[in-house]
């Protein structure tokens, strides 16, 4: 299967500013750790935007940092992957359902669902496509990915794809079980026909035992890839930046890789 | 958009407050028998009606499971034995290859009842469980880890998880597996447990009735809850032209609100009628609409308003949730499962409960359970965050 990619985002600490993000993806600079300042869902009315939660926030700033000149917005589908969802959602419910009272408010309970951000991005784009939301735990990058690909594939149009995982809350019991230790999102635009910012097409392979992971050609770049299961996606996002034809290695299911071959 | 190519059912298993396996499922329709109760459960402290799969208490996890022990994948395990479902399973291995048949499952809560009683462990004894596993309960693709190892099957797939319309979409991305080549056959399907989040959370919107659920009366508040699960083996409909088959689906967004439906059913008319057009019919061929159903004010006023702008008022439809509750993130497969056994036993299922019709909804479900002989049948599936998806089977 060979789609364009025809734009890319992300979003983590130290990967705020895009030209200082540009640099850190190109080799250039080091990343280090820099907080994410509060995120700002503008996209969103008021009255929606206060709901929203840090995860919610991060999906659709990095969703924001895409072009706006996609050929096809309506025409656009997309799928939202994240291993773990809401984890600062599941600690208020479950600590609330813990208490004698056990009341949980009515917006606690709708940004429960695993696909709460997809339902903000949809209320702001207004664009009624497919939207599915998926987990594949450890292996959620790959996974979505090859979900985005093959609904290019088969069903042609735009594709959406973003993936984000954010930390459990520090003070939640979950943050110890959690293997989620910084935010990330990433989000790529998909397409069976080329855009003006085209970055290349990406062709999938496999899924093999015998693929060895690609680790980031930055070595700086290491603790985030290995932070979270979407920051197996880092690699791939590096390897889109620099413009230059190679293959990544990305982990899937169990120990089977796939092998990326981008060509620019 | 491109017409789909047809799949086949070739085996299929359904676990519900009706009991164990088609048979249960079929007697329970025939005989216009609900599976809902009126009782308590532990923790609740609210009236409703539920509807509860008893038998997942004397079912044990295999022990090289242990890890992903929770009530959802005992439920999982609980329909996957049913039916003889693992057999035809076995049998599609030896067939394709365990790495050839995808597994696409939907669930919108998982095991996060482990988590709920691991807080109140620590609300306790000030700290969890020691056996509490995260990865295998609450995580969304501990069912499809599960089901994987389960069946020994090392295929593609992912857990979707797009609230009460899950395991209707996992028709949609086996399909697209399969046709892309990345598998041969692939197991779909859903579970849902009970659990305290969505029982709480429902009852904080006002949303769940103390009474028997009754979808499109004109006395309906809102919804029971019902556990759920049921499994079907998709392949190539050129393998066993005598099966129903999937024949299309279509997915969208409403773009409107969390937890409302747009008003006009906008989201659900472009689902309908892709579903349509992928399956190269007319609106005229669907001969029966399994609703969503859900006997919230705002959900049966949207769905009924959809159904109208697509069929008109002659469309033969009736919600099954008066059977099985709503089961969420199982209502997907539950009720694409009672739709394949409507064209296979030639029934069409009424819409338990509903004693005065809203005539507002200008749609009039069926009352009774009815024989007659189908080709085309749709459902309809509509879950949080304006999420839609609605599927064809037919002969």
């Amino acid at each position: 299967m060979t789609v364009y990619i025809n734009d890319i985002s992300v979003i983590a600490p130290g990967l705020i500013d895009r030209t200082i993000t540009r640099s850190i993806l190109l080799g250039d600079k080091n990343w280090v750790y820099q907080e994410i300042p509060k995120l700002i869902p503008n996209m969103l009315p008021a009255n929606e935007r206060r709901r929203t939660t840090p995860m919610i926030r991060l999906a659709l700033a990095c969703i924001q940092g895409l072009s706006n000149d996609c050929n096809d917005l309506q025409n656009t589908s997309t799928v939202f992957a994240s291993s773990d969802g809401d984890f600062e959602i599941s600690d208020k419910i479950c600590t609330a359902l813990s208490n004698d009272e056990k009341m949980i408010s009515p917006t606690l309970f709708h940004n429960s669902v695993h696909n709460s951000a997809a339902g903000y991005w949809s209320i702001a784009s207004l664009i009624k496509g497919a939207s599915t939301s998926i987990s594949s735990g450890d292996a959620t990058f790959m996974s979505g990915l090859q979900e985005a690909v093959t609904q290019a594939e088969v069903d042609g149009g735009t594709v959406l794809f973003v993936a984000y995982d954010y930390p459990a809350p520090s003070s939640s019991p979950l943050d110890k079980y959690s293997l989620i230790k910084y935010p990330l999102a990433i989000a790529i635009r998909i397409g069976k026909t080329a855009e003006n910012k085209t970055l290349g097409t990406l062709k999938l392979e496999g899924p093999e035992n015998d693929f060895k992971e690609s680790v980031c050609r930055n070595l700086s770049l290491e603790p985030l890839r290995t932070a979270s299961p979407v920051g197996h996606g880092m690699p791939l996002i590096e390897a889109l930046v620099r413009r230059a034809r190679m293959q990544v290695i990305i982990p899937y299911l169990r120990d089977e890789k796939f092998r990326i071959s981008i060509s620019h | 958009m491109k017409a789909m190519t047809p799949m086949a059912i070739t085996a299929k298993t359904i676990v519900n407050s009706c009991g164990l396996g088609e048979a249960s499922t079929i007697d329970a329709l025939r005989n216009n028998c609900s599976g809902l109760k009126q009782r308590a459960y532990e923790g609740l402290n609210f009236d409703t009606w539920l509807g509860i799969v008893d038998e997942i208490e004397s079912i044990e996890i295999e022990p090289k499971l242990e890890r992903y022990s929770c009530r959802n994948n005992l439920l999982a395990q609980l329909a996957l034995q049913t039916d003889n479902f693992h057999v035809s399973v076995e049998s599609a291995k030896l067939r394709y290859g365990a790495e050839r048949v995808g597994v696409f499952v939907g669930t919108s809560t998982s095991g996060i009842a482990e988590t709920e009683s691991a807080y109140s462990h620590m609300h306790h004894y000030d700290t969890f469980p020691d056996n509490f596993d995260l990865l295998h309960t609450h995580n969304m693709s501990s069912l499809q880890s599960y089901v994987q190892y389960f069946l020994g099957l090392y295929g593609p797939g992912h857990t979707i998880s797009t609230a009460c319309s899950s395991s209707a979409k996992v028709f949609a991305a086996a399909y697209r597996h399969i046709v892309s080549g990345q598998c041969d056959a692939a197991i779909v399907g859903g579970v849902d447990s009970l659990c305290m989040s969505t029982l709480y959370g429902f009852n904080s919107l006002q949303l769940v009735s103390k009474e028997i659920c009754r979808p499109f009366d004109a006395n309906r508040n809102g919804i029971n809850i019902g556990e759920a699960a049921g499994f079907i083996l998709l392949e190539p409909a050129t393998v066993d032209h005598s099966k129903v088959k999937f024949k299309g689906y279509g997915e969208s967004s409403d773009a409107y609100h969390m937890s409302t439906p747009h008003p006009e059913g906008d989201g659900a008319v472009i689902a309908m009628n892709d579903a349509m057009t992928r399956a190269s019919l007319a609106a005229t061929d669907i001969e029966y609409v399994n609703l969503h159903g859900t006997a919230t004010r705002s959900n049966d006023q949207a769905e009924a308003l959809s159904l109208f702008r697509v069929f008109g008022d002659k469309v033969v439809c009736s919600s099954t949730k008066g059977f099985t509750g709503h089961t969420l993130g199982a209502a997907g497969i539950t009720e694409s499962i009672i739709s394949i056994l409507a064209l296979e036993q030639n029934i069409l299922p009424g819409n338990l409960n509903m004693q005065a019709w809203d005539e507002t909804l200008r749609i009039k479900p069926l009352e009774v359970t009815t024989n007659r002989s189908v080709e085309n049948v749709m459902t309809n599936n509509f879950g949080f965050g304006g999420n839609n998806c609605s599927l064809i089977f037919g002969w």
